[in-house]
């Protein structure tokens, strides 16, 4: 069993870190995608007739990959719940304090979308950007509550 | 692409041994990655990718059909 418990802190120590990495790219992306890169004509935030909203892009990418880092820590808590259990209860307890948060963040975002979308505005965009500062926070916090060592 | 999004990129293929989980994860970051370094160029596939998934995400909170791991369940015994 100690083992076992040592070769999985092992992998868990690789994980976070790499988790870590990514939330740290995840809280400055913003920024170099809409600086540095161009949309292909045709996609979803380059619509044809359109002028390519690179603003929005870089708040949703940035959003997708934070829900994806969320969603990692939940999934990776919970398959592997009885082995974290025993080394302590506080990551189930931590984690269980912020998906409420989690949901409710995704929630907002999602009106904050869709008014975006129905009238986009450089206000419309600051709330969502506010929003994704929520869930990136909410990431960074789930990623402090998985064990280190 | 920069060694910065290399070295991330090669920190996230290790750890894809230690939790299947992260596979889908990986594959977004290295998707990211690719837009913010590649040839500057997102295209409208990636685009499309992003929108369908945020799509789907958003939808799923608003009717509460997010994933059972968002759920907050009873302590093991």
């Amino acid at each position: 069993m100690i083992r076992k418990n040592r070769i999985f802190m092992k992998f868990a120590k690789r994980w976070l870190a790499s988790v870590m990495l990514v939330v740290a790219f995840t809280l400055t992306a913003a920024g170099p995608v809409g600086c540095a890169s161009r949309l292909e004509p045709g996609g979803a935030y380059a619509l044809e007739g359109q002028a390519p909203d690179k603003a929005f892009y870089a708040v949703e990418a940035s959003f997708d990959l934070a829900t994806s880092v969320v969603h990692t820590a939940f999934e990776f808590e919970r398959s592997n719940r009885l082995m974290l259990w025993r080394i302590s209860p506080d990551i189930k307890h931590g984690l269980d304090k912020l998906r409420p948060v989690a949901k409710q963040v995704v929630k907002e975002y999602g009106v904050a979308r869709e008014a975006y979308l129905a009238n986009p505005t450089p206000a419309g965009l600051s709330t969502m950007k506010t929003v994704l500062g929520r869930l990136q926070q909410t990431a960074s916090a789930a990623q402090a509550v998985l064990p280190k060592e | 692409m920069p060694p910065i999004a290399i070295l991330v990129l090669n920190g996230l293929t290790a750890a894809l041994t230690a939790a299947p989980q992260i596979t889908e994860l990986v594959v977004k970051a290295k998707d990211f990655f690719a837009s913010l370094a590649g040839n500057g160029l997102i295209t409208a596939e990636q685009q499309d990718q992003v929108d369908a998934r945020i799509d789907q995400i958003v939808e799923a909170a608003k009717q509460g059909r997010l994933p059972a791991s968002w759920d907050v369940e009873p302590d093991p015994e």
